[in-house]
C-alpha cells in the first residue's frame, strides 16, 4: 500500500506564559495510506484534534518528521471543521467556492463545480442563502462541499458530526461514505464516538490521555456497508472502550 | 431587496430628505441671508470634509490591515494611541503661517481628525477575527488580492462604518473650527464668523446644521451600520 502521510517521533507541546509547556503529543509514529478512513479516537483533551491540525498544516510548531507522499502539497488536503467555520458574510456558493479562487480556476468552470458539489450534497437550492439561515446539518453539509470542491487527495474532518443531531449526523456519515467510496479520496477523521469510528474507519487509532501516544491501531475488517446490530460489532466496540481509558 | 417597509417608512425617508433643506430655505428667508450664499457655504465645506474623509478612510484601512496583529501590532498600536493624542490644532497656526490659509491647510487638519477614530475602529473589528475563520481561509490557499477582498475587507467593514460615524461627527466640528481660524472666505465656519454677533442666526444655523447631520447619519449611517454587522451574524 502506497504511503500518503507519515509522522515520525511527532511531539506537540503547548508554551503560555512563564507556565509549564503542556505536552500534548508523545512521539507519535504512525503511516497513513492512500485511499484508506483513517479514524483517531479519544477521549477529550487528548490530543486528537492537534494531530490533524499538526497534519493539515494548522499547527506548524512541532517536533519530529511529518513526511507526504509523492506528490501530495498543501493545496491536496481540505479540512471540515466541527463548528463549520463558515464566513458569515459570504453566500453558500461564494463559501463553497473560495478554494477555487486560490487555484484561480476561471469562472465559468467555478460555477460549475460549485453547482456540481451543491447538488450533491443536496444544496443546489441553498447557493444564494447565507450560512444564518441553514441548520447544524446545512451548514456542515456546505463545509463538506467547501472541502470536496478543489478535488482533494486528503480530506481532514474534525470531530464533523459532534454539534449536529443523531439523525442529522447519520445522515451526513452515510453521505460521506459514498463520497470516499467514489472518489477514492483520503480521509483522516477525528471522533470521540466508538460507533461513529466502527461505523465508518477501515483503522482506528486510539489515542491515550495527554500527553497523547497512540495506545492501539485496531484494524476494522467488518464487511460495507457496516451492519451496527450485529455481534461482530458488539465485539469491536467492546475492545475498543476497554483500550480508550479517560 | 426590499428597502422601505412600509408607506410610512417611505414617508418617513422623504422627510428625512427634504427637511435640511426645507430648514435652510425657511432660515434663510426669515433671516435675510442669501439662500445662494448659505448653500454655497455648505457645499463647500462638505467637499472638504468628503475630501478629508476620503483620504482618510483609505489611509485608516491600509494602515489598520497592516498593523492589527503579530508583533508589529505591539510596536505599532501604542505609537498610533499617542499620536491620536497628539495636540494637532495646536499646529494649526503654524500651519497658516507655512501654508497659507488654503483648502490644503483645512484639509489636511480634518484628515487628522478623521483617521484617528476610523482607524482604532477598523482595528476593532479586524481583532475580532475567529480562529476558525481563519483556519478555513488559511485551508483554502486563499492569498492576494483574494484575501483581501473575500475576508480582510468584509471584517473591517463594521469598524468602518463606527469609525465613520465617530470620525466625521468630530469632522463637522473640527472643519468648522478650522475653517473659522484659517479664515476660509467660503465655507460654514465664514458663515458663522460672518454672523458671530448675532446669536438668532448663529443657533438658527446650528439647529440647521443638526437637523443635517441627524437626516444623513438616519439615512446612511445607521442603515449601513445594522447592514454590516447582520452580514456578520453566524
Amino acid at each position: 500500500m502506497e504511503s500518503i502521510i507519515t509522522l515520525k517521533n511527532l511531539s506537540k507541546s503547548f508554551k503560555t506564559g512563564n507556565l509549564p509547556p503542556l505536552h500534548v503529543l508523545a512521539d507519535i509514529e504512525l503511516e497513513i495510506f492512500k485511499g484508506e478512513f483513517f479514524m483517531f479516537l479519544g477521549p477529550s483533551g487528548s490530543g486528537k484534534s492537534t494531530i490533524l491540525r499538526v497534519m493539515s498544516g494548522l499547527e506548524k510548531d512541532y517536533k519530529g518528521k511529518l513526511a507526504f507522499g509523492q506528490g501530495i502539497s498543501r493545496k491536496d488536503m481540505s479540512f471540515v471543521f466541527q463548528e463549520f467555520a463558515l464566513l458569515p458574510w459570504l453566500t453558500v456558493a461564494e463559501n463553497v467556492e473560495i478554494g477555487l479562487l486560490a487555484r484561480d480556476v476561471m469562472l465559468a468552470e467555478r460555477q460549475k463545480i460549485v453547482k456540481q458539489e451543491l447538488e450533491l450534497l443536496g444544496l443546489d437550492k441553498f447557493g444564494h442563502v447565507y450560512p444564518r439561515e441553514l441548520s447544524g446539518g446545512m451548514k456542515q453539509r456546505v463545509g463538506i462541499a467547501r472541502a470536496l470542491v478543489t478535488n482533494p487527495k486528503i480530506i481532514f474532518l474534525d470531530e464533523p458530526f459532534s454539534e449536529l443531531d443523531s439523525f442529522t449526523a447519520e445522515e451526513l456519515r452515510k453521505k460521506l461514505l459514498s463520497i470516499w467510496q467514489e472518489r477514492g479520496v483520503t480521509i483522516i477523521m477525528v471522533s470521540h464516538i466508538v460507533e461513529e469510528a466502527l461505523e465508518l474507519a477501515d483503522r482506528i487509532a486510539v489515542l491515550t490521555s495527554r500527553p497523547s501516544r497512540i495506545e492501539k491501531i485496531m484494524i476494522n475488517t467488518l464487511p460495507r456497508p457496516r451492519q451496527k446490530r450485529t455481534q461482530e460489532f458488539f465485539n469491536l466496540e467492546d475492545e475498543l472502550y476497554r483500550v480508550i481509558k479517560p | 431587496m426590499k428597502i422601505y417597509r412600509s408607506r410610512l417608512h417611505l414617508a418617513i425617508t422623504l422627510f428625512f430628505i427634504v427637511a435640511p433643506f426645507i430648514f435652510l430655505l425657511v432660515f434663510a428667508e426669515l433671516t435675510e441671508v442669501a439662500s445662494d450664499v448659505l448653500f454655497g457655504d455648505l457645499f463647500v465645506s462638505f467637499l472638504r470634509l468628503l475630501i478629508a474623509y476620503s483620504v482618510a478612510v483609505v489611509m485608516a484601512w491600509i494602515l489598520a490591515i497592516s498593523f492589527f496583529h503579530g508583533k508589529r501590532s505591539l510596536v505599532a498600536l501604542p505609537m498610533f494611541d499617542v499620536l491620536q493624542s497628539f495636540p494637532t490644532f495646536a499646529t494649526l497656526p503654524l500651519a497658516v503661517y507655512f501654508w497659507g490659509a488654503s483648502n490644503f491647510t483645512v484639509i489636511f487638519f480634518l484628515i487628522l481628525t478623521v483617521i484617528w477614530p476610523m482607524l482604532f475602529s477598523i482595528i476593532s473589528s479586524l481583532r475580532l477575527i475567529k480562529q476558525d475563520w481563519q483556519e478555513a481561509v488559511e485551508i483554502s490557499g486563499i492569498s492576494g488580492m483574494t484575501y483581501l477582498k473575500k475576508f480582510i475587507f468584509p471584517i473591517s467593514v463594521p469598524g468602518l462604518i463606527t469609525g465613520s460615524l465617530i470620525g466625521l461627527g468630530e469632522g463637522w466640528e473640527a472643519l468648522i473650527a478650522t475653517e473659522i481660524v484659517v479664515k476660509e472666505k467660503v465655507g460654514l465656519g465664514n458663515f458663522f464668523q460672518t454672523y458671530a454677533t448675532n446669536p438668532t442666526i448663529t443657533f438658527l444655523g446650528i439647529l440647521g446644521f443638526l437637523i443635517l447631520i441627524f437626516s444623513i447619519n438616519k439615512l446612511i449611517w445607521t442603515p449601513l451600520l445594522d447592514w454590516s454587522h447582520g452580514k456578520m451574524d453566524d
